[in-house]
């Protein structure tokens, strides 16, 4: 008998198959483990700056020709040190890492035509801007007319023309910023990395920026490998995202789905807010488990197979799929919970509680309906839908 | 403007005057020592090297009618009277010896002239002739052309004497300049051999200099803090031990040709002390870090990722060095080579003490006439060449570089 809090039908046509959360990578619908034309393939690399102690751990990615792929992750989880492995500036302890095909280990960094926008820009302060743009040209010994035609180009695109015979002290952060992107896409190398290129700006500029860093991509075709550790930052521009965790690849997926179903615990914690309820479980029955919280209260939800009977669990729900049970409401997932506070965001309330275990709890709520009789201290209801938590060992 | 506002206004207006002279006055030490010891000395010297005043404190009348003198013609009677009437009344002898120094630069002899007139003057009397003829009594000298051109030039307001000379030139007694006697033309190439010695020292300390300073920012820390004491260990050591304990080494049976000697490579030993090579060397040591400095602070301030990126634009490492970092270390070289090469223009103890009699540089003149022939106005003068030798030099570099740079402003 299926539990009695989820309709069976449901349990077999969910809209999320939680099957797939066991997996680092996502297969079938979200994409094959193994590209099938990788334009770079890490594979098994590892390195580390202290014995035992790997700043990448055993990787294993495939980059697709022409993707827009973001490492995301918190600050030291070895986005840098994966980016540099790739630039030739690092050399992994161990495994391989392909180009186009090609072992690239023993290449120097030199000659592997890779783009790397680095975080400080790295425009040479002697040089213009069109010498700055033209560097990798004449080391390439172009002539000088396409050398010519191609900075100009290169200027156009990223709207710098004009800017031409000043030097980069005379720019301001944005501009040098557009200036380092031309100067990485002039020589049209097949991949472009991005360590965090945009993260001295503003805000505002920031979002421009990322408008046009992926318009550019989708003109240029190219492969953009972008490191970033502002997840909505990762959501807007990404094909895909890879979240490293402590030099782990921790899951590798397109943004809604890492955000819709994240794959473990820290995924979960890492993609925007998450409001967890630790408990156990006390019984389980075709994909749907009967959770007991720290304070008593029964919960009722959807697990994939991972989860087992007895195993002590952390309940995630986003805010926004929390809502206030009405009084007197008999339904599944309803958390008796004390308010200590109550915000007005514009576009939304967020309803700040703990339940009785002392867990806190948040709740968006859509600015039309502005909750009552929360003033702090007061006792209320909220529930959700067993479809709406996530469930991963504790 | 209401009243108030007005008041207000006035009180933040004074308040800005006042903070402008407080902060004047705490710049008023400073401004008065550098006056003290730098502008005046410097002016002082700059005056010293056109200062034409010693005949004319000890010969005011006679100098008064030298200036009526026609070129080429013999000197008019009341110059004589005149010059009668100084010596009669000189009583300073200091500034008699003076006059007499100054004029024997114009025309050797004169100081045995004009010192025997003064002793033997005062005990003859007055003749019945002219006071000319009196004067030729005395020397006859006194009436001969060079003798009364040389009176002349000493007596104007401002001499070119001293600059001419160090060119190795002088004014003849028509008054054209000409070029001195070729056995007595020595400052020009003095000074050329200066500026060689000095150019080369420089090219020599940063050859040696720029990849010193490389290795310090490269190396891992321990080992460029030892190489960094190694360099400055020197610097704290006196100038005179660190150059005899040179001569020490390079002399003939120093280390140097003694383990050569012994190792079979030489048979003779080589002569590496009192002459170029021993200056070289030695000065090398003594400037190099000087060099070494400047570069190396301008160095540990180049970012990496610049390196980093001209690898990754494509340039193998050798052209991102001499494209990106050489250029970027600029103003340390230019520093560190103005430094390197305003000093050792002026330095004096190592080539004294290390040169040959062949490598005598500016200074050692300087010094000469400072110390042993106490003739200011040639001190002066090669003083001063010097330097305006080092502020062309300073400024051309400036102008290339940027002197905010230089000076390790922005
Ligand atoms: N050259 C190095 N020597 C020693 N440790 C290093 C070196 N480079 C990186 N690390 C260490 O490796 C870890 C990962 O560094 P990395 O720069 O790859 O992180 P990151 O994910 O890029 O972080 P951030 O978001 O802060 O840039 C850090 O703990 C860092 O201290
Ligand atoms: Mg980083």
């Amino acid at each position: 008998m299926a539990l009695s809090c989820i309709p069976s039908a449901s349990v077999a046509a969910g809209p999320l198959s939680f099957s797939q959360q066991a997996h680092l990578r996502p297969a079938g619908e979200h994409g094959p483990a193994l590209a099938r034309d990788p334009v770079v393939r890490y594979a098994g690399v590892s390195r580390s700056f202290v014995p035992g102690l790997f700043v990448v751990d055993n990787l294993d990615l495939d980059v697709e020709r022409g993707e827009f792929i973001t490492f995301l992750g918190p600050s030291g989880s070895g986005k840098t040190t994966t980016l540099m492995l790739l630039a030739g500036f690092e050399l992994p302890d161990a495994g391989r890492i392909h180009l186009d095909g090609r072992e690239i280990q023993s290449v120097p960094p030199h000659r592997r035509n890779i783009g790397v926008v680095f975080q400080n820009y790295s425009l040479f302060p002697h040089l213009t801007i069109n010498e700055n743009i033209a560097y990798p040209l004449r080391v390439r010994r172009m002539p000088a007319a396409e050398i010519e035609d191609r900075v100009r180009r290169a200027l156009d695109m990223v709207k710098m023309s004009g800017f031409g015979t000043r030097l980069p002290s005379m720019l301001s952060g944005g501009q040098q910023q557009r200036v380092a992107l031309a100067r990485a896409l002039v020589f049209d190398p097949p991949v472009i990395l991005m360590d965090e290129p945009l993260g001295a700006l503003d805000k505002n500029l920031r979002e421009h920026m990322q408008l046009e860093i992926k318009a550019i991509h989708e003109r240029l075709g190219a492969t953009f490998i972008y490191v970033t550790h502002d997840q909505s930052e990762a959501l807007t521009m990404s094909d895909r995202i890879a979240v490293f965790d402590s030099g782990r690849l921790s899951q590798i997926a397109r943004p809604e789905t890492l955000y819709n179903n994240p794959a473990n615990l820290f995924v979960a914690d890492f993609m925007g807010d998450n409001n967890k309820i630790a408990g156990r479980v006390t019984r389980i029955e075709a994909g749907a488990a009967q959770i007991v919280a720290g304070d008593g209260t029964e919960l009722c939800c959807q697990v994939g197979p991972g989860i087992a009977q007895d195993a002590a669990v952390v309940v995630c729900i986003r805010p926004e799929r929390l809502a206030i049970a009405a009084p007197g409401e008999v339904a599944p997932n309803v958390l008796p919970v004390t308010v200590s506070k109550l915000s007005f965001l514009g576009d939304h309330y967020r309803l700040y509680a703990a339940n009785r275990a002392g867990e806190d709890v948040v709740l968006k709520l859509g600015s039309r309906n502005r909750p009552d009789d929360c003033a702090p201290g007061c006792q209320i209801a909220i529930q959700f839908s067993p479809r709406d938590c996530l469930v991963f060992p504790a | 403007m209401s009243s108030i506002a007005l008041v207000e206004y006035r009180r933040l207006a004074s308040a800005r005057v006042f903070r402008r002279l407080a902060s004047f006055g705490l710049l008023l030490p400073a401004l008065l020592l550098l006056f003290l010891f730098f502008f005046i000395p410097i002016g002082y010297i700059l005056f010293n090297s056109v200062n034409n005043s010693e005949v004319r404190t000890a010969f005011p009348r006679a100098s008064v009618e030298a200036a009526r003198i026609v070129t080429g013609k013999p000197a008019h009677p009341a110059f004589y009277d005149a010059l009668a009437e100084d010596f009669s009344t000189l009583k300073d002898t200091r500034a008699l010896g003076e006059a007499a120094r100054r004029l024997n630069y114009e025309v050797v002899g004169y100081r045995t002239v004009v010192l025997k007139t003064g002793r033997t003057f005062g005990s003859r009397p007055a003749g019945r002739g002219d006071n000319a003829a009196r004067f030729a009594e005395i020397d006859e000298r006194w009436t001969q052309p060079d003798f009364i051109a040389g009176f002349t030039r000493a007596t104007r307001l401002l001499t070119p004497y001293y600059f001419l000379r160090a060119l190795d030139m002088r004014e003849d007694d028509s008054g054209d300049v000409v070029r001195v006697g070729e056995d007595v033309r020595v400052f020009v190439a003095t000074l050329l051999r200066t500026l060689e010695i000095s150019g080369s020292v420089t090219i020599l300390c940063l050859l040696i200099g720029y990849p010193l300073a490389g290795c310090l920012v490269i190396l891992p820390r321990g080992l460029s803090a030892l190489l960094l004491f190694s360099v400055l260990v020197p610097f704290w050591t006196s100038i005179l031990v660190r150059t005899s304990s040179w001569i020490v080494v390079l002399s003939k049976e120093g280390i140097i040709n003694s383990t050569l000697l012994k190792l079979g490579i030489i048979t003779e030993p080589m002569q590496l002390v009192f002459n170029r090579t021993g200056l070289y060397i030695t000065m090398v040591h003594v400037m190099l870090p000087f060099m070494v400095l400047p570069i190396y602070s301008v160095m540990r301030s180049v970012p990496k990722t610049y390196l980093r990126a001209s690898l990754s634009l494509g340039a193998h490492p050798i052209l991102g060095f001499w494209k990106v970092f050489v250029p970027l270390t600029m103003p340390g070289i230019a520093s560190g080579c103005l430094m390197t090469f305003i000093i050792t223009v002026g330095y004096y103890i190592t080539p004294t003490l290390v040169g040959g009699p062949k490598e005598n540089m500016i200074t050692y003149f300087i010094a000469f006439f400072v110390n042993d022939t106490i003739n200011w106005g040639m001190a002066a003068a090669l003083g001063t060449m010097l330097l305006g030798i080092v502020m062309a030099l300073y400024f051309t570099i400036g102008k290339v570089v940027g002197i905010h740079r230089i000076v390790g402003l922005k």
